[in-house]
């Protein structure tokens, strides 16, 4: 092949590679090309030009207005405005161009090395290493790969210094045009560069255009370049994605655009997605202007692309050489996602390529781990995934919105039962945050609370371990007995939602007290505000398991030779920091009843689990080394004390420590797993009981961590079958205008949603019509109501009423619904005015007696919108509102029965509000607000 | 190792919770006094061009009254009434409702208060409480189908949801298989009328259980000797029964007794007389799930009461017979302070009397008022009931509706009524303290 060829009109110069070329001479006439963007460092970069030991012909200015053009012509520089335009005005001797952005500062001898090292490879463009301006040690770029949907892919560490490990002249994907040089010849062939591209998509389009057109690109490492970084500062992030895009486009045959453009427009998607909740909230934005730049733009990319068939001689084939397999965004989310769980078992300094470095990242075992972990999550988790949170125990609902739960948790109405100015249970408050910021979105506020939590905790756990040097096996099977380890099975099968997240977020507040001490006071003050964070998070949804961090920073201390008493010193800020968060929960209730009030599921671990899991204790502790032992003696504790203390229902312990019980049993369990599993790894020349041993706990462990097999076939996580989503449909369905009553269930205690009140021979609660929700899974202390309605229920079990629906109509019920048959069912087979509704779930009975919640002087019933009443237009009052007594419902207000009479302020009946917890709910949120700012502000940057 | 093994041990050791049953409700009533009752059922009441009923009412207190009478699936009238406390009413059937049969509920907004029904017309004097429970089981023994003697079950169902009975009859021949008396629907706010006779003829003694498996019924017998009637139901269980009226005029009684449970329940009967007692006249025996007929003529003469007494639960009722004549009523299964008699009076037509029982060792003095719709007609009147003996009072003031009869001790009541060739038992309702 001739060395040069006519290509595309214009003369090109199109190097054979196939002849191998010895030192080639410095014979370049190098015009320089300044880019102007902003012009504000024009005069550096010409005083940089200047001042290069490397003769050039001449330089031009690209752009900018006139004061660019002044400043050119001071120093003797031409201008011109355009692209183009440079391309006529080159001298003609020039046989290369050295493209440089007006942020850019070369170093004196740039050019110079930037020509010897393009020459002596015969490249078509060559680029420079850049060096940041600011702190001129660190590398910013030394060319780089793309993937195949042409997005870069460095390869360098965030800030990693420059030590020269680069240095060698290779070929690249692409070289930013801050600094590159190019032969004149395919530059003018090309069509210079693409006006309508951001800097870095503009270097990935010359380049490629370049490559294909037969050019061979290359980074030149000795050639140094400070760059300000002020173009890609200045270039929205969606202008760089949307000249990939039409790079993309122009560059590759239709054959491959076929699989590009869908999957390109697919991993966008997705991780437009997953970024809006990484820390991009604009990211699903920012795509939509891609695809509408490109859109707009689709002509002119057409004829750049035809263009650019003409001058190609090179295939796709070409450019995939430089670049790396997979997704860089999807990558990048991988590392976001396992950043905090990945094994970096590389050193510092490495001089691997960069490519390969790419594909050495997908072959981390840990990877596959997290992504085994997320299948199993998502596999484990799909029905709520796609149906929602099951409505069962106390697994309910959230409602339709968050500020209304709001509303009622900070001091306003407990709409729970007949209603209460009682504080609602911390969790409500937390889950009521989160669904705010899912934009109140109940179901994703469900998915991310439940889903999420079996995922963080699964990562918590690995994070945990891994400060326990635990191998990848061990910690992965105890992120598995976590969330399917006996505890967790037991307590989600009792539908304890809250006990469930907290297990999730258990690991975390463990470990946050468990990390190394950070050098600093502003780490520190961060340190403590995260673990305070962490513990607080915990209380929220196990008000006891705050002491956790405590305990198992104590425990540690006992049994871990290499623990000592500063965890415990420093969990105890943290607890104390946990506090504010069960306010103003905390602020009405007394000790003796938090620690009596409530059921819980009875902790009674199946035959197997419980014989794995001794096996994995006392095995690990009997041949297990220092560490290993350390942990799983540490576990054992926490979890037979855990366990010990969920099997104290009949003692008269309460629910709040019963589930504190269960979270610790859960993590303990987990750390036994984890020490169990690790131990035949570690036995390597051991004697041979020993690795019997070791093999033996392995497998107890294992068989604990294979419960979460059980959680796979329903993919509810555990929770228990829906029991009042379809099933109490029918109510809304059967509402009047002023939607929908009452529904007074019945049947045993665990049978019924939330908490329940005890009757003869069941228990009963009332849930609104629109079905029960989270708010209202706790019961107020009783009032008068529920005093009454107590009396008129053995009334009626006495069958001493004849017309129940008329009794319980003062209460808003119009339906009572049995989910087991018990006496009240018996004793309402004889009544007057409730009816059976045929072909439901549960025997329900509707009442033929008008029973609104609320109803008006003229019988017109007034509608609930939680928490307050509304009448229809123009309503006065009095209004007879069905919710336990309380004067601060309105100020006309009087006592009717146990209920209120008020008068209705602009057709609206309002409680006012207890002014001390909405104080507290506000203290509450104000430190929440300030732990999360101090923990952002006091991170420390060493991950240390 | 120890700690760890000490946590096992005592986690281990922590107390399960034992595994929850649910007990449903018996399914048969306790026979008992009337505490706050609220409702009266009345399964049997007649108006028509021949017959009419009143439905008497009786309260200690002010009350609020609203008679409903379900008919066809749905609740033809109401009929509002007040009730002073204490007071009585006898409303007639015919005033709200005139098309022949006609069962009713009886609501009172407060109690202790007591319905009863009383029917009369040519050879016509018929008369029961109404109860105030819709147990699941109901024991009616006494009935018989002997020939001109047609025996009626009346099953009520006041409330909104069907139901659904089997009726288990036992006779002479022991149990008396009939595929017609089972899984018997009875609609919502209806009735269903069993004629016995026609299933199982020529029965002479017969005892009728009810057995509900789906929804509630009220059931009474209706059986018919001539032109007359009795109508008597099921008011529960019990060891004990008195009958302080037995015989009134040419009536020859007897006592149908019904053993549902699944034992042999041996019986005593006690006989009161104005003289005294003579306890343990009769012995007998009621095999398990069955029923006995006990002649009580000639145990005494004149007039007198009789007691049950036996080592189980047992429904027994008393019937007295003549030629074309019947009445019927169940027995009191305690002795009371305090007793209703809804109706008693309320035919001026009818010779009443009222039977007080005093089965105890103490004398007592029952003071008795008789009302109307305004209070209290005249001044309390007063008896002497020695200790073991039976008084009978003619009620000879009319106009009245009903009575209620103290006393500082137990004892039971009832009240009869005669007419011309046709005689009514009522029993009394028992007030709770």
């Amino acid at each position: 092949m001739l060395p040069f060829a006519i290509h595309n009109g214009p003369l090109m110069s199109i190097p054979d590679h196939t002849q191998h070329t010895t030192a080639p001479p410095l014979a370049a006439e190098v015009a320089a090309a300044i880019l102007v963007r902003d012009g504000s460092r024009l005069e550096s970069v010409l005083d940089g030009l200047a001042g290069q030991s490397y003769e050039m012909v001449g330089t031009t200015v690209v752009g900018g207005g006139e004061d660019v053009r002044a400043v050119a012509r001071t120093r003797g520089a031409t201008w011109a405005p355009d692209m183009h335009s440079l391309i006529r005005q080159l001298p003609a001797k020039t046989s290369h161009v050295w493209l440089l952005h007006d942020d850019a500062s070369p170093r004196r001898d740039s050019l110079a090395a930037l020509v010897e090292g393009a020459q002596r490879v015969d490249a078509s463009v060559a680029g420079s290493k850049l060096l940041r301006a600011d702190r001129p040690e660190m590398l910013e770029s030394v060319g780089s790969a793309t993937d195949a949907f042409l997005v870069p892919y460095s390869g360098l560490e965030s800030e990693e210094l420059d030590q020269r490990q680069y240095d060698v002249v290779r070929d690249v994907a692409f070289v930013v045009g801050a600094s590159a040089l190019v032969r004149k010849d395919l530059f003018k062939g090309l069509g210079a560069t693409d006006r309508r591209l951001a800097p870095q998509s503009a270097g990935i389009d010359l380049s490629l255009r370049a490559r294909a057109a037969g050019g061979r690109v290359v980074v030149v490492p000795s050639s140094e370049v400070l760059h300000a970084g002020l173009c890609a500062e200045q270039t929205p992030l969606w202008r760089e994605e949307a000249g990939r895009f039409r790079v993309l486009l122009k560059v590759y045959r239709p054959v491959t655009l076929a699989w590009t453009i869908p999957l390109n427009i697919l991993l966008g998607l997705l991780y437009a997605l997953a970024m809006t909740f990484l820390g991009r909230k604009w990211a699903l934005i920012d795509l939509l202007r891609v695809w509408a730049w490109n859109l707009f733009r689709l002509p002119s990319t057409v004829g750049a692309r035809r263009r650019m068939t003409g001058s190609r001689v090179a295939g796709d084939e070409e450019l995939f050489r430089y670049q790396v397999r997979g997704s860089v965004l999807m990558r990048e989310l991988g590392d976001r996602i396992s950043a905090r769980v990945r094994v970096d078992d590389r050193g510092p300094g490495r001089v691997s390529d960069m490519v390969e470095r790419g594909r050495g990242f997908w072959q981390e075992p840990a990877f596959y781990a997290t992504l085994g972990l997320a299948a199993v999550l998502l596999i484990a988790g799909r029905s709520i995934l796609s149906e929602g949170l099951p409505a069962a125990g106390l697994a309910l609902p959230l409602p339709d919105s968050a500020w209304s739960t709001l509303r009622s948790y900070g001091g306003g109405w407990n709409t729970s039962g007949l209603g209460s100015p009682t504080p609602l249970h911390p969790s409500v408050g937390a889950t009521a945050i989160v669904q705010l910021i899912a934009l109140s979105n109940a179901r994703l506020a469900e998915v991310l609370l439940t889903v999420g939590a079996g995922g963080i905790g699964m990562l918590g756990t690995v994070r945990l371990l891994r400060k326990f040097e635990m191998g990848i096996v061990a910690r992965y099977g105890a992120a598995l007995a976590l969330v399917g380890g006996p505890a967790t099975r037991t307590l989600a099968s009792s539908g304890d939602w809250p006990g469930l997240i907290a297990i999730g977020i258990a690991p975390w507040a463990v470990d946050s007290v468990l990390a190394p001490w950070p050098l600093g006071l502003r780490s520190r003050i961060g340190y403590v505000a995260r673990a305070g964070l962490a513990t607080g998070l915990l209380g929220a949804f196990a008000p006891v398991a705050v002491l956790l961090p405590v305990v198992a920073a104590g425990v540690r201390v006992v049994v871990a030779e290499d623990a000592s008493w500063a965890a415990v010193a420093r969990a105890v800020p943290a607890t104390v920091l946990a506090v504010p968060f069960l306010f103003p929960w905390l602020y009405r209730i007394s000790g003796p009843w938090l620690l009596s009030h409530g059921d819980a599921q009875f902790f009674d671990p199946s035959l197997w689990a419980a014989a794995g899991f001794v096996a994995a204790l006392i095995l690990g502790l009997l041949v297990g080394d220092r560490r290993t032992a350390g942990t799983a003696g540490w576990g054992g504790i926490l979890a037979l004390g855990g366990l010990l203390l969920a099997r104290t229902g009949e003692l008269g312990v309460g629910r709040e420590p019963i589930v504190a019980g269960y979270v610790m049993a859960a993590v303990g369990s987990a750390l036994v797993v984890g020490a169990a599993v690790d131990l035949p790894g570690r036995l390597g020349d051991a004697r041979l009981w020993r690795m019997v041993g070791g093999r033996g706990a392995a497998l107890g462990g294992l068989l604990v961590a294979a419960g979460v097999v059980l959680l796979l076939p329903t993919g509810r996580l555990g929770l228990p079958e829906d029991r009042f989503s379809s099933q109490l449909e029918f109510a809304a369905a059967r509402a009047q205008t002023h939607g929908a009553d009452r529904i007074l269930m019945v049947g045993p205690a665990l049978d019924l949603p939330g908490e329940s009140r005890s009757g003869d021979d069941f228990s009963y609660r009332l849930v609104p019509g629109t079905g029960p929700i989270f708010p209202e899974a706790w019961l107020p202390a009783p009032r008068v109501g529920d005093a009454a309605l107590a009396e008129a229920l053995e009334r009626v079990i006495a069958e001493e009423e004849l017309r129940p629906g008329q009794l319980l109509a003062p209460f808003g019920i119009r339906w009572i619904v049995f989910t087991e048959p018990n006496s009240l069912q018996v004793a309402l087979e004889s009544q007057f005015d409730m009816r059976q509704l045929p072909g439901l779930d549960y025997t329900t009975l509707e009442s033929e007696v008008f029973s609104p919640r609320a109803v008006g002087p003229d019988g017109i019933a007034w509608s609930w919108q939680r928490p307050d009443y509304v009448g229809a237009g123009g309503a006065t009052g009095p209004v007879y509102v069905a919710e336990n007594q309380d004067r601060r419902w309105g100020d006309d207000w009087t006592a009717a029965g146990w209920a209120n009479q008020v008068g209705p302020s602009a057709g609206r009946v309002a409680f006012a509000g207890d002014k001390a917890n909405r104080a507290w709910a506000l203290g509450a949120g104000a430190v929440l607000l300030l732990l999360v700012t101090v923990a952002v502000v006091g991170r420390d940057r060493n991950g240390s | 190792m120890v700690l760890i093994c000490g946590l096992g041990a005592a986690a281990w050791l922590a107390p399960a919770p034992e595994e929850a049953t649910i007990d449903l409700p018996t399914t048969t009533t306790t026979a008992g006094p009337v505490v706050a009752s609220n409702f009266s059922n009345c399964a049997w009441a007649v108006a028509d061009d021949t017959r009419e009923s009143v439905i008497g009412l009786v309260s200690l207190i002010d009350v609020d009254v609203q008679l409903t009478f379900p008919v066809a699936g749905e609740v033809r009238e109401t009929y509002p009434e007040s009730l002073p406390g204490p007071g009585a009413a006898a409303i007639p059937l015919s005033n709200i409702l005139s098309l022949g049969v006609s069962p009713a509920v009886v609501e009172f907004t407060d109690g202790p208060a007591a319905a009863g029904v009383f029917a009369r017309g040519e050879g016509l004097l018929a008369g029961d409480l109404c109860p105030s429970s819709a147990s699941k089981v109901w024991v009616l023994p006494g009935g018989t189908t002997m020939q001109d003697r047609p025996l009626d079950l009346q099953l009520f169902n006041p409330f909104p949801e069907d139901a659904l009975v089997t009726v288990e009859v036992i006779s002479e021949e022991g149990f008396e298989p009939a595929p017609e008396l089972e899984r018997v629907s009875v609609p919502g706010r209806s009735w269903r009328t069993l004629a016995l006779g026609d299933v199982l003829p020529f029965r002479q003694r017969l005892s009728v259980t009810v057995q509900t498996e789906q929804g509630r019924i009220i059931p009474a017998m209706v059986q018919t000797n001539g032109a007359d009637r009795a109508i008597w139901t099921d008011v529960g269980r019990s060891e004990v029964w008195e009958f302080p009226l037995v015989s009134v005029g040419e009536l020859q009684p007897f006592l149908g007794i019904a053993n549902d449970g699944p034992l042999e329940v041996t019986y005593t009967l006690d006989v009161f007389t104005a003289e005294g007692p003579a306890e343990g006249v009769l012995e007998g025996r009621v095999s398990a799930e069955s029923q006995d007929r006990v002649s009580l003529t000639g145990l005494a003469d004149g007039s007198h009461a009789v007691r049950l007494r036996a080592d189980g639960p047992v429904s027994a009722v008393v019937v007295g017979e003549a030629e074309g004549q019947i009445a019927a009523t169940s027995g009191a299964p305690l002795a009371a302070r305090q007793w209703m008699l809804p109706g008693a009076g309320a035919d001026s037509t009818a010779g009443v009397f009222l039977w007080f029982l005093n089965s105890g060792s103490d004398p007592l003095t029952v003071t008795y008022q008789l009302l109307d719709a305004s209070g209290t007609v005249a001044n309390p009147a007063k008896i002497a009931v020695a200790p073991g003996t039976v008084r009978r009072v003619l009620l000879d003031e009319v106009g009245i509706s009903g009575v209620i009869a103290e006393s500082t001790g137990g004892f039971s009541a009832a009240w009869s009524a005669e007419t011309e060739g046709a005689t009514a038992y009522v029993a009394g309702v028992p007030i709770g303290e």
